[in-house]
C-alpha cells in the first residue's frame, strides 16, 4: 500500500510584503512547500520557459510570482475578483484571467498592469501562443477570444459550444474544452473554422485538456476518475492509438471511490506526464508504454495543480481542496515543489517477456 | 442493478445455457476500452503498471474477456442495452464527490444528461453569493439542492433511457446543448419555450455570477447523514414513482414542460416546506420517499425553480461569516450521499417525444428488473401519440385511445 499520512506541513508565515523565508520543511516525501503559500484555493499554476519562477493564481483575488529554487515570493499583484488562470508571457510578464470578466497583462518588474479586454462571464482560461503571439482566453461567456498582448485589441470571438472549461495549446493547434463534453481543436492560424469538432470520449465532465508536447495530440480528465489519451490525426491509424484508462480511484470494500482528475503536466523532456486528483495523489503515467511509472505520497488535500519547471527537474503541486464537496473546512492552500526523480518520470520501454 | 453479465456466454460458451444465473446478452460490456467490469484499483504501489484496460495477461484476472473479444462499439438500438450501460455507470462508475457533471452513456455519444456545473462555478457563486450575504447554511443549502436535482436526472435517465438512435454530434453547437447551468438566470425563463429550440442560451450562466443567485429559491435541508448510504440509494431504483420531467431536460418537451409548470409550480413553495420531514429521508437512509409528497417535495421543486427563474431571485442567498466555519449540515459530505428522489424524465433531444409522464396524482410504477419502464398516465394533451404512424418500444400506449383520435 501507498506510504502513511504525511507529516503536517511546517508552520510558515503569511508576510504580505513578500519575500519571506519559510522555516525549513522537513518533509522531502512532498517536496518542499512554498513559503507565503494563497490564502485561498489556488486555480492554477504555472513554471515559466526561461527560469524556475513559478506564477501563481488564487481564489484569494491574488496573482503571486516565486522563485520556486530560491523558496521566495518575489510579488503579489492584486486582483479585484478571484483569479481562474495565468500564463506566462516572457519571464518578466505573464496573463491573468478572472471571474470579475477581465484578462490582464502584469508586468513583474515595474508592476504595471494592463487590461486587455474582457469578456461576458468569468474568464477561466489563458494561454499565451509563441507561434502566433496571441493571448488566447476561454470564457463561461462560451467564447474563446485571441487579444494582442500589447493590448486594446480582441482579434476574434469564437463561438464555442458550452462554457470553456480548459484550454491547452502546442505549436499552431488549441485544444478547447467546454461544459457538455465538447472539445473543440483550431489551428490558431485559421481560428473561423473549428479543425475539429466532437464529443468527448469520456462518459463524465471534462476537467482538464493538456497536449502532448510533441504535438500529436492532447490527453483528457474527468470527474470520473478517468484520462483519455487522443490524437489529432483523423486518420484510421491515427485513431486506432486512442485510449483511455482509470485513475484516481480508491478501491474499498467492493466499490471504487471515484475522484475528479483536476490536473494534468506534461513533462517537457520525456513527454510523460503527471495527472493530480482530488484523491490527493499525484501519478506519473508513460503515455506510450501505457504504464504507471510512479505515485507520489498523497498530499493533504485535492491536488489543483501541476506544473513541471522547463527542465522537467521540479514539479510543483497545488494542494488545494478543489470544492468538489462544496462548501466545506478544508485543509490549508499550500504549493509543494519538488525535485523530480529520473525514475519518476523517464519512460521504461516495455520489456520483451515470453508470453504466459 | 440488474444480474452481472456472464463471462462465458460472452466468450461464447456458457454451459448453463437458460439455467444460467447470470445475465446472458451480446450488449456492450464495456470491458474493453475501460476494463470496467470488477473494480480495478490503480493505487497498487510504485511497482505495478496497472494501466487499465492494458494489463498484461498475467496480471489481468480480471476481464478475460477483453482478450478474446474486440471492443464492441455501442449503437443505441435496444433500449435495454442503452439502460444497463446507463445502469452500469451510475453504479460504479459515477464521481463519488463531483455529482453536478453531465454524462452519456458511450464515449463520443451527446449527453444523456446536461447541465454541467464545474466546480469552480460552484464556488464562483457561493463566493458571489456569500458577497450578497448569504449565510454557509444557505450556501451550502444550496448546492446540495443542485445535486439533489442531478442525481433526481440521473435516476430518471436510469429508469427511461432509450431516446431514439443517439447520432454523434456534428457541430456540438446546436446539438444536445445543453440548457445553460442552473446558474442561468434565463434559464427558467427559456426553460419552456426555449427548449423547443435547442440554442445555445448565451448569457444565461454568465449573467448569473454578478448577481444574486438561487438555483432552486428553495433550499432544501438535509440532515447530516453518513456517506455510507450512497451505494444502496443505486439499488433502488425501482419503486420510485414517476413525476414530471425535469425542466433540466432540453427540447421535446413542449407539452411536457406546461404540464410540468402548472402542475406543480403552483404548488412547490408549499410542498416543499410542508414536507421537509420527507427529506430527511431521503438524503440519508436508504427509506424509500413516499409517493404524494415525498414526490411533490421534489417535483414542486422543479417547478418553483423554473417558475421562479425568471424572477431570479427568491432567496438571495449571500455569504455571513466565515464560509469555512464548520457547519453541521454538512458534517459528512452530502455529495456523497444520494437523494433518491423519483423523477421520471426523459433525456435530451428525441426526435420524438417520448411519453410524457405527468402531473399530480402520482401513480407509482414498479419496474420490473430488465423491463421498460411502464407507461405513466398520460395527460390529454398528449394525443401526438396517438398521431404517430409507428410505435417505438416503450412508447405503445397502455390505455385506450381517447376519444378524440378514435375513429
Amino acid at each position: 500500500m501507498m506510504g502513511g499520512v504525511p507529516p503536517p506541513p511546517p508552520p510558515h508565515h503569511h508576510d504580505r510584503l513578500g519575500g519571506v523565508q519559510a522555516a525549513p520543511a522537513p518533509m522531502p516525501l512532498l517536496g518542499r512547500e512554498l513559503a507565503s503559500p494563497p490564502a485561498d484555493g489556488i486555480s492554477n499554476l504555472r513554471f515559466s520557459n526561461y527560469s524556475d519562477h513559478l506564477l501563481v493564481s488564487s481564489w484569494d483575488a491574488k496573482v503571486r510570482l516565486y522563485d520556486a529554487s530560491a523558496n521566495v515570493l518575489k510579488g503579489q499583484f492584486a486582483h479585484r475578483a478571484p483569479v481562474l488562470d495565468c500564463c506566462f508571457h516572457d519571464d518578466s510578464s505573464g496573463f491573468t484571467a478572472s471571474t470579475d470578466h477581465t484578462v490582464y497583462r502584469y508586468d513583474f518588474n515595474t508592476g504595471a498592469e494592463d487590461l486587455l479586454g474582457t469578456h461576458d462571464a468569468p474568464v477561466r482560461c489563458v494561454e499565451y501562443s509563441h507561434a502566433t503571439g496571441h493571448v488566447v482566453t476561454g470564457s463561461w461567456d462560451k467564447t474563446v477570444r485571441c487579444w494582442d498582448p500589447r493590448g486594446g485589441t480582441c482579434f476574434g470571438t469564437y463561438q464555442q459550444p458550452e462554457r470553456v472549461y480548459s484550454m491547452s495549446l502546442v505549436g499552431h493547434r488549441l485544444v478547447v474544452a467546454t461544459a457538455g463534453r465538447h472539445i473543440t481543436v483550431y489551428d490558431l492560424r485559421h481560428m473561423q473554422h473549428p479543425e475539429q469538432m466532437r464529443e468527448s470520449s469520456l462518459k463524465y465532465q471534462t476537467r482538464c485538456v493538456r497536449c502532448y508536447p510533441n504535438g500529436t495530440g492532447y490527453a483528457l480528465s474527468s470527474v470520473e476518475g478517468r484520462v483519455a489519451m487522443e490524437f489529432f490525426d483523423m486518420s484510421e491509424t491515427g485513431q486506432a492509438k486512442k485510449y483511455a484508462f482509470k485513475c484516481h480511484r480508491k478501491s474499498e470494500a467492493g466499490r471504487d471511490t471515484v475522484y475528479p482528475v483536476n490536473a494534468i503536466a506534461f513533462h517537457p523532456i520525456y513527454g510523460t506526464f503527471a495527472t493530480g486528483g482530488c484523491d490527493g495523489y499525484v501519478n506519473v503515467w508513460d503515455g506510450n508504454n501505457k504504464k504507471r511509472l510512479y505515485q507520489y505520497s498523497r498530499y493533504p488535500t485535492s491536488v489543483a495543480a501541476l506544473s513541471f519547471s522547463r527542465d522537467g527537474r521540479l514539479l510543483a503541486v497545488a494542494s488545494s481542496y478543489t470544492y468538489e464537496e462544496g462548501d466545506k473546512p478544508h485543509e490549508p492552500d499550500s504549493i509543494f515543489v519538488r525535485s523530480v526523480n529520473e525514475a519518476e518520470v523517464k519512460p521504461k520501454p516495455k520489456a520483451y517477456a515470453p508470453a504466459p | 442493478m440488474s444480474r452481472q453479465i456472464c463471462r462465458d456466454f460472452q466468450r461464447g460458451n456458457c454451459r448453463f445455457g437458460t439455467r444460467c444465473k447470470f445475465l446472458h446478452q451480446t450488449g456492450p460490456t464495456q470491458q474493453n476500452a475501460y476494463n470496467s467490469g470488477p473494480k480495478q484499483t490503480q493505487q497498487q504501489g510504485f511497482g505495478t503498471n496497472r494501466f487499465g484496460a492494458f494489463n498484461g495477461a498475467p496480471n489481468n484476472q480480471r476481464a478475460p474477456q477483453q482478450q478474446t473479444a474486440p471492443a464492441k462499439d455501442h449503437k443505441c438500438g435496444n433500449p435495454k442495452v442503452c439502460q444497463d450501460q446507463i445502469k452500469e455507470d451510475v453504479t460504479t462508475e459515477q464521481p463519488t464527490y463531483w455529482r453536478l457533471t453531465s454524462y452519456a452513456h458511450w464515449k463520443f455519444l451527446p449527453n444523456d444528461i446536461t447541465g454541467d456545473i464545474s466546480p469552480e462555478e460552484l464556488r464562483a457563486l457561493a463566493y458571489s453569493n456569500a458577497k450578497q450575504g448569504a449565510s454557509t447554511q444557505q450556501i451550502i443549502q444550496n448546492e446540495q439542492s443542485l445535486v439533489a436535482a442531478k442525481m433526481a436526472e440521473f435516476e430518471a435517465l436510469q429508469r427511461n433511457p432509450y431516446r431514439g438512435p443517439a447520432t454523434q454530434a456534428l457541430g456540438g453547437f446546436q446539438q444536445g446543448a445543453t440548457q445553460p447551468s442552473p446558474f442561468g438566470s434565463s434559464a427558467g425563463a427559456g426553460t419552456f419555450s426555449g427548449f423547443g429550440t435547442p440554442q445555445n442560451q448565451t448569457a444565461a450562466p454568465a449573467g448569473g455570477f454578478g448577481q444574486p443567485q438561487t438555483m432552486f429559491g428553495v433550499p432544501i435541508t438535509a440532515t447530516p447523514q453518513t456517506g455510507g448510504g450512497f451505494s444502496n440509494a443505486f439499488g433502488k431504483t425501482s419503486t420510485n414513482p414517476k413525476l414530471s420531467p425535469s425542466p433540466f431536460q432540453p427540447s421535446g418537451f413542449g407539452q411536457n414542460s406546461q404540464f410540468g409548470q402548472t402542475g406543480f409550480g403552483s404548488q412547490a413553495p408549499k410542498n416543499i416546506f410542508g414536507s421537509q420531514a420527507q427529506n430527511n429521508n431521503i438524503f440519508g437512509t436508504q427509506a424509500q420517499p413516499s409517493p404524494g409528497n415525498g414526490n411533490s417535495v421534489f417535483g414542486g421543486g422543479f417547478g418553483t425553480q423554473s417558475s421562479l427563474q425568471p424572477a431570479n431571485v427568491m432567496n438571495p442567498v449571500g455569504f455571513g461569516s466565515s464560509p469555512f466555519t464548520n457547519s453541521a449540515s454538512f458534517g459528512s459530505s452530502p455529495f456523497a450521499v444520494p437523494a433518491a428522489t423519483p423523477q421520471s424524465s426523459t433525456p435530451a433531444a428525441t426526435p420524438q417525444p417520448i411519453t410524457p409522464a405527468v402531473t399530480t396524482p402520482m401513480t407509482p410504477n414498479t419496474l420490473g428488473p430488465g423491463s421498460l419502464p411502464p407507461h405513466s398516465v398520460q395527460t390529454v394533451g398528449a394525443d401526438g401519440i396517438w398521431q404517430k404512424d409507428t410505435w417505438k418500444l416503450g412508447e405503445i400506449p397502455e390505455e385506450e385511445p381517447p376519444e378524440s383520435v378514435r375513429y
